[in-house]
């Protein structure tokens, strides 16, 4: 166990200590602003008050930092997260194919499969890492704009519109942050899959971005309302119903277990493609 | 004693096109052994099924007694390679590097191990540098560092001097040398520079077209001399008469070879001998030699 720590804390120095990583933090901060820039906009704010008033409750309380947080957290991952996560997933093996690193690995003894599993725990630490600046810058920049006060959630796509006060607010989002990064964690399944295919990394990447990008665009095709929930997309929003007045836990095991069937899948896969591969240039 | 390596009927194709056919070595604990041919020839195919990177389609390779396709783990656990072009990441430094890589070995090296071979190498005074600052010949020392840690029996080099300078690659042979002189380390290595190979090797093996056209010593090989006679139509008889071979105006003589008896032979038979003298043959020689034939 203390090896596998050792040699999960080499994979995690690889990922952590590359300035891109931090290119790539800066950038989602740098998004977050914006994002809070246009939500500052009195049309937009216009819109969010009649939103709220409509449904009788004081926009001055639950136009909060929560409520701002919580929407620069959804367009941040949005706008980023899935192209940022497939950029470092779909690296993770096939760039160090393609630099070479990895045969020097695999000149150790250290399986194949170890390899992997390092690399895949250090995908998803690096997953649940990224959710959680996200989140926490998105929150400190509702709140330094904003201030405290109520949760105003409103996903009519998940149907969900409800209100909290700060305490139940702050608990709902602290509860939707670890669902959040599950999700996420599929996109970084689906680009450690592709990675572990014999393609260029820029491939690797691209072909995962692809595979959400068509997913989406099908999901919200009117025609395919009806099998809505079978989409990948569909699913990893499954976090979003934290939100809900009361959590409907079944649906969203539901949801989790088959993404983690997908991931399963995928992985199994390819270790299979990776183990197979001859390295040789 | 059973054999530190032994590659037995090693095949492997890609396709349809046969990268190596047929290879059966062994190589005992304490050689130095080179492996020899051009590019494309298989001998990194050979070093990457030895290290399980690529699996033979027919064949197995054994190190330290166990097989490298059934029991990699065990295979590996005392050797420490440079297969192709050492690569590390770049924006970590030479000591976070060579921890890493030694992590992936499974046991638990000491410091003071590793500090050993950065001092072996000549790189302790940049080895908190970043890689991407490194030299060539840098990035050689630390992937042979790198193969030093945990101490191998065995170690495989893809051409260890490619790239470096002439300072380079005579500390690079000083260093081979001693890795079995003072270590015991058997050492397996492939090189353009057959001077180098001439230098180091015990043994050598010869890749053509992926067959192996020769192992062994080739010292051993018949000796060559040139006869410098007239005419040559009769000298050739009474020379092919005696057993040497023509190739390439030099002949090859067998290993019971008597020049003054051939000589005599030669002026008996009406020939006129103007001069006779062994050829020293080098490694390139016997290496070109074999190869065409």
């Amino acid at each position: 166990m203390t090896m596998f720590m050792r040699q999960l804390g080499g994979e995690l120095r690889k990922l952590f200590a590359r300035k891109r990583t931090y290119i790539g933090f800066a950038a989602f901060l740098g998004v977050e602003l914006v994002v809070l820039g246009l939500l500052r906009l009195p049309k937009v704010q216009r819109g969010l008050v009649r939103l709220l008033e409509g449904a009788g409750y004081a926009s001055s309380e639950y136009l909060s930092g929560l409520t701002l947080g919580l929407m620069i957290m959804l367009s941040t991952v949005f706008l980023l997260g899935a192209l940022y996560l497939a950029l470092v997933a779909g690296d993770v093996v096939s760039k160090e194919v393609e630099d070479g690193t990895l045969r020097m690995m695999l000149c150790r003894p250290a399986s194949r499969g170890r390899i992997l599993f390092l690399k895949f725990c250090a995908c998803v630490i690096y997953t649940a890492v990224l959710t959680l600046y996200i989140a926490l810058t998105a929150l400190a920049a509702g709140y330094l704009h904003a201030g405290g006060g109520g949760l105003f959630v409103f996903a009519p796509t998940e149907g969900i519109f409800a209100i909290y006060e700060a305490g139940r607010g702050m608990g709902r989002i602290a509860l939707g942050i670890p669902f959040l990064a599950l999700s996420l964690c599929s996109i970084t399944t689906i680009g450690f899959f592709f990675s572990c295919l014999k393609m260029k990394p820029a491939a690797a990447t691209i072909v995962t971005l692809s595979v959400l990008f068509v997913d989406t665009i099908l999901k919200n095709i009117p025609f395919f309302s009806g099998i809505r929930d079978w989409f990948l997309t569909a699913k990893m929003s499954a976090w979003a119903l934290v939100f809900e007045y009361r959590i409907p836990w079944e649906v969203m095991m539901e949801q989790y277990a088959w993404l983690a069937a997908l991931n399963v899948t995928l992985l199994v896969l390819g270790y299979l493609a990776f183990s197979s591969r001859d390295f040789k240039s | 004693m059973s054999p530190m390596v032994s590659l037995r009927s090693l095949y492997k194709s890609f396709g349809q096109r046969p990268a190596i056919e047929d290879i059966s070595l062994e190589i005992p604990e304490g050689e130095i052994f080179g492996l020899l041919g051009h590019n494309g020839a298989g001998k990194s195919t050979t070093f990457g099924i030895m290290l399980g990177m690529v699996a033979p389609s027919q064949g197995e390779a054994f190190i330290a007694g166990h097989s490298v396709q059934k029991s990699r783990s065990q295979a590996l656990a005392g050797v420490g390679a440079i297969f192709e072009t050492p690569s590390f990441y770049e924006y970590l430094s030479g000591w976070e590097n060579l921890r890493f890589f030694v992590s992936l070995s499974g046991q638990d090296v000491p410091r003071r191990e590793m500090e050993a071979a950065v001092q072996l190498v000549g790189l302790a005074d940049r080895i908190g540098d970043p890689v991407k600052n490194y030299s060539h010949g840098m990035r050689q020392r630390l992937g042979l560092a790198q193969a030093l840690v945990p101490r191998p029996r065995f170690i495989l080099l893809d051409e260890p001097t490619d790239g470096l300078d002439p300072l380079g690659i005579r500390e690079m042979r000083g260093m081979i040398r001693r890795l079995r002189d003072e270590f015991g380390i058997t050492v397996m290595l492939s090189s353009h520079l057959l001077s180098e190979v001439e230098q180091l090797c015990d043994r050598v093996a010869i890749l053509h077209r992926g067959k192996m056209v020769f192992c062994g010593k080739w010292k051993e090989s018949p000796d060559l001399w040139q006869f410098t006679v007239e005419p040559q139509e009769r000298a050739h008889e009474i020379l092919s008469a005696h057993g040497l071979k023509l190739s390439r105006d030099l002949w090859s003589a067998p290993g019971e070879f008597d020049p003054a008896m051939v000589v005599e032979a030669l002026v008996r038979a009406g020939v006129q001998v103007r001069g006779v003298q062994p050829v020293r043959q080098t490694l390139e020689d016997f290496y070109l030699e074999t190869i065409r034939q």
